[in-house]
């Protein structure tokens, strides 16, 4: 239908459009149509028509008549049971409506007025420390979240502010990292130091994380343990295991967890932090190992005296193939004491588990300052062999590379002057060359030329954008980070700027790994999969339902939309699909099989009664809900907003509670009472337009499952509803039906829309609808495809300029 | 690697380690430069209102409302763990910002130390500057501790206009990013700086020449930009003349150890999994932000007004109510549903209670903390979508020459900022208007 509205709009005559042609030929079909509810007397949706401005192009009523133009072309205007346009109103009506906004769109293209400039989030910030420094680190644990825009994404100019606090933040960051990757002098000796298995059980406060006893043969419970002398304060070290599994065919890698930490002896203190997990998949004996900084770990901020203080390194099988560890059984053991005597003690034993894989440690070591290189390679990376700090043309070098990488475009002359200086008051200052470099570095890192994605131009008009904007814009869009190597020369040689050179560059930049960031942040955010974490689940309805479900349910939708762009297939899978992603604990809450791990792998859902598509996922669902029952509006309000980018209107200010005209009217299940809302004039004309969305999915509870009954007031739940424009469904497989035989070009502008909005880091304006069109319209021409809309929006007009 | 379990650790680690009792103000060094206590200022928001069944109904006992009027009045059940301090506190009723009225009603948290009209059509979503840094830092009440003011919240962060995550606005009108992690907010009140005074003296010197470049190259970029981007960088500039500000504040405090607070007891680890742990941290470390005079402005958002949108939305589910906060608020008029949610508000209120105990408990002068402490304890609903009488009560401040022992009521005309000027008055600014103010309360309460 919208496709025909625009088709009509061509074949109008230009002469009609005008003022004269509003008031004579629009103008009465807007008073027999419209006004009885958007004029004088009712502004229904908080819509008057009477005396909005016709003037779109002078005036600020553009947005509004655009609401009014999608409402006819959705068919929700006129209602249904109010007389419909004939044929030739809704020709003049439509035709007026697109030719005027079109004049619009056009007189804004060249006024721009939104905020171009846009602040690096958390997330891009940690990313792009990450990949400039090549150290990993937690570099923005301690930032306060961003803000969201309207539209729910994290990387709007607009809505992202910049505060003392942050600030503060970034030159502390930059300064602490530098400290970790810029070294001085020789490598300090390589230690290395061999833990014994500690045999006894494990003490103090983080006991509880371990189940069964001390052993070398790591299966569903038992953990291997042990100390060594002089915890490092500072240096890189490794933790070195070797180890093996005793895997059969078919059975999944074990998987090594390492934590550690430190150990005070006489109070058995044991403090640890996550090392890391690593797939242990050699049957044989080999070495695995794990490195990191002591800086990372918790310290002991007092003095401990040194013969108390140990290191402390513990290994667990993190294997989850969904299955909960075998009971333990009380055996009795007789053992020596300390005197010889022979003593009976109770202990608890584990069966063994034949169907899971175990990790057989062999030996564990932890090497102090072990560098892979010296100087290591991050610093490498600053300075370069041969290069010295005493001498100044080298200073240049070092200066200005680091500057290019970390400002995404080389530095003038003016600012290597200013920064070189800066250096030189460090230096005169008092700080040693290092130090110097590292303030002079971490400064950079907190300037605005760092911190903002930024294409200057002395006016808030368009221009097209230079090379280095234009890979700055791609790689924040593709992988949320910095350009690469091979964009910063092709940048450099303006040849970026060649269309067949950039559509080239997206390709490779989608198959390179970080373009997962993509996959995340925008799948976390378009989804709004944050709302898993915002439900807690009620421990009354749901005796059983473990908590760690909740991130592996949020990975199952971004999995899921990362196979969909990594094969390349259709993405209106998102709406139903024959397959979903999966491990093993999540399979077994849905009742399907198929992973043996935590690891996420397709699973088809041929043949089960698990529906696809993100409707059918879990993270909807428990989104979606209260932690006890479902919430028909929320999920009605995500999927208008999030799928059909169609967000019904807040609720008005002071809206009139029905609940009390309504004797009994909290027994009520909660379709009833939301059928009491939908009779309610007053409520009626919102909610027969958001409920019925929710309500197909009412078989589907809190936790994802299927259901007969609602979790608090045992009611039968029914989910047949029916649609806005009187289309009767019976539940999601229905509604998935109708989204796509009847909604597919809704999702598809939608789809387009959320991922224009996140490419451009804006939110959109008017002048972008006709671009959609186009968008939406490719979209669906190249069989839905994300690759293909994705250098689409790339090669459009409002990505290449500003 | 992974540091995930470092702050989970760390309460442990320091119960191990940092055993030192605390200082009080008296004895502190900032103490001998003061000649009488500090005044203080705390603000605690939370959202959706109150439950409100008619006084005399069936679960009139849940109205947050007490009965009566002036001296003479009962507590409900929502507020009746406040008995033991009934003289240290005033219920007032009926009060409102006008200008909010007007907006959305689930839109008016960011508004309630504002009293602005945040919409779109008014005022392009911009918020103007709250109560808390009107009085800490236009009129420099908050200058002589270490920190200004302290800004928390359950979300953290600034969240979106509208469904902010602060209750603090700077003179712009930007939003004051706010803490809602324990081990972070002790951390920095508290925390133990291993460098040499020395070496702070040196660090604090380079962070000032860094500020002086970056002010610079930033100057430099604003000249090159069109008018909307200029606006954004402003915001840059204005953040690093606010840390110049701060690094030359920090150097005077360099010889001034940090107070000596002991985190036994302290839950630092806790999270938003864990809220009932989560809130008391919160207003332990409140009570020790003002015993220690590390600061002298708190202000504490429970919870954004916005269920899909706020992570504190889940807190009543966690603690056992059942229902979420936004599922209690809907179902406070249906029934039942106001005895649930009067419950919520009486979870609430001792949150509050828990508070004034614990400042009661701290001697300072000649009383307690709470004496020098007032309290504004509220919320911008008064049923759910409701921008008009909020529930609100003031507390402590004895020594600020606070009348308490009533529940006073107000009519609609009386804008919410006249309580807003006397409370200022009472700290001590000169200014006699805040927003829309009209006058001040000074009568009735102070």
């Amino acid at each position: 239908m919208i496709k025909l509205a625009f088709v009509t709009a061509l074949l109008l005559p230009a002469t009609v459009i005008g003022g004269d042609a509003f008031r004579d030929e629009v103008r009465p079909i807007l008073q027999q149509h419209c006004f009885g509810c958007h004029g004088q007397k009712k502004q229904k949706g908080d819509l008057r028509l009477d005396t909005l401005d016709p003037d779109m192009v002078r005036g600020t009523s553009a947005e509004r008549w655009h609401d009014a133009l999608n409402n006819i072309n959705l068919g929700e205007m006129p209602p249904e049971d109010e007389p419909q346009l004939s044929a030739g109103e809704r020709r003049k009506l439509v035709g007026w409506l697109t030719g005027e906004l079109q004049k619009a769109a056009k007189a804004r293209q060249n006024t721009g007025g939104q905020v171009v400039m846009r602040r690096l989030n958390r997330a891009e910030y940690q990313y792009t420390m990450t990949d400039l420094l090549g150290l990993e680190m937690d570099y923005s644990g301690e930032f306060p979240s961003d803000a969201r825009s309207p539209e729910g994404f994290k990387n709007n100019g607009a809505s992202l502010n910049m505060t003392a606090l942050q600030i503060e933040n970034y030159l502390k960051t930059a300064r602490k990292a530098l400290n970790f990757i810029l070294v001085e002098g020789e490598q300090a000796e390589k230690k290395i130091a061999a833990l014994s298995r500690n045999k006894g059980a494990m003490k103090g406060p983080s006991s509880r994380r371990f189940t069964g006893l001390s052993s070398e043969r790591l299966g569903r419970v038992n953990y291997w343990h042990g100390t060594f002398k002089d915890l490092p304060r500072t240096g890189r070290f490794s933790i070195r295991v070797k180890a093996y599994t005793n895997r059969k065919p078919g059975q999944p890698d074990p998987i090594l967890s390492v934590q550690y930490g430190y150990f005070v002896s006489g109070l058995n203190l044991n403090i640890m932090g996550d090392a890391g997990e690593i797939a242990i998949s050699s049957t044989t004996p080999r070495h695995y190992e794990i490195s990191g900084w002591p800086e990372f770990f918790p310290l002991p901020e007092a003095h401990v005296p040194s013969d108390k203080l140990n290191g402390i390194i513990t290994l667990q099988n993190a294997l989850n193939d969904g299955e909960p560890p075998t009971g333990a059984v009380n055996q009795v053991i007789e053992e020596k004491d300390k005197k010889g005597k022979i003593r009976k003690r109770k202990i608890k034993v584990y069966p063994k588990d034949p169907d899971f894989p175990d990790i057989i440690i062999e030996s564990v070591e932890v090497v102090h300052n072990d560098y892979p290189s010296w100087p290591p390679p991050p610093h490498r990376r600053i300075i370069r062999e041969g290069e010295e700090l005493s001498d100044p043309q080298a200073l240049r070098k070092i200066l200005a590379r680091f500057l290019r990488r970390a400002w995404r475009r080389p530095a003038n002359g003016e600012e290597m002057a200013k920064w070189l200086a800066h250096y030189g008051r460090m230096r005169n200052q008092g700080d040693p060359p290092i130090s110097a470099l590292k303030d002079t570095l971490s400064a950079a890192l907190a300037s605005s030329h760092f911190l903002y994605l930024s294409e200057p131009f002395k006016s808030d008009q368009s221009r097209k954008l230079n090379a280095h904007e234009l890979a700055a814009r791609l790689s924040y869009f593709l992988w949320s980070s910095m350009p690469d190597e091979e964009l910063f020369h092709l940048a450099e040689s303006g040849r970026l700027l060649q269309s067949a050179v950039l559509q080239g560059q997206i390709e490779r930049m989608l198959k390179d790994k970080k373009s997962g960031r993509f996959t995340k942040e925008f799948c976390e955010q378009w989804l709004d999969l944050e709302g898993v974490d915002r439900v807690a689940i009620n421990p009354q309805f749901y005796k059983d339902f473990d908590n760690k479900l909740k991130p592996y349910m949020v990975e199952e939708t971004r999995a899921f939309f990362g196979e969909i762009l990594r094969s390349d297939t259709s993405a209106l899978q998102l709406l139903d699909a024959d397959f979903t992603m999966l491990n093993a604990p999540l399979a077994k809450h849905y009742g399907l099989s198929g992973p043996k791990s935590q690891r996420f792998e397709r699973v088809s859902l041929k043949g089960t009664n698990r529906p696809g598509g993100v409707l059918g996922h879990a993270s909807t669902h428990l989104a979606g809900s209260d932690g006890a029952d479902s919430h028909p509006i929320k999920r009605a309000v995500w999927i208008r907003d999030r799928l059909l980018h169609d967000p019904p209107n807040p609720p008005p200010p002071d809206v009139p509670s029905v609940e009390k005209s309504v004797p009994g009217f909290e027994k009520l299940s909660i379709r009833e009472q939301l059928a009491v809302h939908r009779k309610k004039d007053a409520c009626a004309d919102c909610h027969r337009g958001i409920d019925p969305w929710g309500i197909a999915l009412e078989e589907y509870d809190a936790i994802g499952l299927f259901r007969q009954k609602t979790a608090r007031r045992k009611k039968p739940v029914s989910p047949a509803t029916v649609l806005p424009g009187n289309h009767e469904i019976s539940g999601l497989a229905d509604l998935q039906k109708y989204l796509l035989n009847k909604k597919r070009e809704r999702f598809s502008r939608a789809l387009t829309s959320k991922l224009l909005t996140y490419a451009l880091g804006r939110s959109l304006r008017l002048e972008d609808e006709f671009l959609i069109e186009d968008l939406s319209a490719d979209f669906a021409k190249d069989g839905y495809r994300l690759y293909a809309l994705m250098k689409n929006i790339v090669a459009s007009r409002p990505f290449v300029s500003r | 690697m992974n540091q995930g379990a470092f702050q989970l650790n760390r309460r442990a680690m320091l119960k191990a380690t940092g055993i030192s009792l605390a200082l009080p103000w008296m004895e502190s060094l900032m103490g001998a430069r003061t000649k009488s206590p500090p005044r203080r200022f705390c603000s605690i928001y939370f959202p959706y209102g109150v439950s409100l069944p008619k006084q005399d109904g069936e679960y009139g006992q849940w109205n947050w409302f007490p009965k009566g009027s002036g001296r003479d009045f009962t507590f409900n059940k929502s507020l009746e763990v406040l008995e033991p301090f009934r003289d240290q506190v005033t219920v007032l009723g009926g009060l409102s910002h006008p200008k909010v009225r007007r907006i959305g009603g689930h839109d008016s948290g960011d508004t309630f130390l504002t009293g602005e009209e945040l919409s779109l059509a008014a005022t392009g979503l911009k918020n103007s500057i709250s109560l808390d840094q009107f009085m800490a830092r236009t009129h420099k009440l908050g200058a002589s501790t270490r920190f200004t003011s302290l800004v928390l919240s359950s979300d953290g962060g600034v969240g979106m206009p509208t469904r902010a995550n602060t209750l603090s606005y700077s003179r712009t009108g930007q939003p004051i990013p706010s803490f809602n992690r324990p081990a972070i907010v002790f951390e920095r009140l508290f925390g133990l700086n291993g460098n040499s005074i020395e070496a702070q003296k040196k660090g604090l010197t380079r962070t000032g020449s860094h500020l002086d470049l970056l002010l610079d190259e930033a100057r430099t970029m604003h000249r090159k930009l069109g008018k909307e981007d200029q606006g954004k960088l402003d915001q840059y500039l204005t953040s690093v003349r606010e840390i110049e500000q701060d690094v030359e504040r920090s150097a005077q405090w360099l010889d001034v150890p940090r107070p000596k607070v002991n985190a036994e007891g302290l839950s630092l680890e806790a999270d938003n999994e864990t809220p009932g742990k989560l809130i008391h941290t919160m207003l332990d470390l409140i009570a020790l932000a003002f015993q220690t005079d590390s600061t002298r402005f708190v202000t504490y958002q429970l919870a954004s007004m916005h269920g899909a949108i706020s992570i504190a939305n889940k807190f009543p589910n966690l603690l056992g109510f059942n229902k979420d906060a936004h599922g209690l608020a809907h179902g406070a008029g249906k029934g039942s549903g106001a005895e649930n949610r009067g419950k919520w508000d009486r979870y609430q209120a001792e949150c509050l209670a828990y508070l004034i105990k614990r400042l009661s408990q701290m001697e300072e002068g000649n009383g307690s903390v709470l004496d020098n402490t007032c309290i504004f304890y509220g919320s911008s609903n008064s049923k759910t979508h409701n921008n008009t009488n909020y529930p609100l009560i003031l507390a402590g401040g004895r020594n600020l020459g606070y009348k308490h022992g009533q529940y006073l009521t107000f009519d609609s005309k009386t804008p919410l900022s006249n309580l807003f000027v006397t409370m200022q008055k009472r700290m001590g600014v000169k200014a006699g208007s805040f927003a829309d103010s009209t006058g001040n309360l000074d009568d009735l309460i102070a």
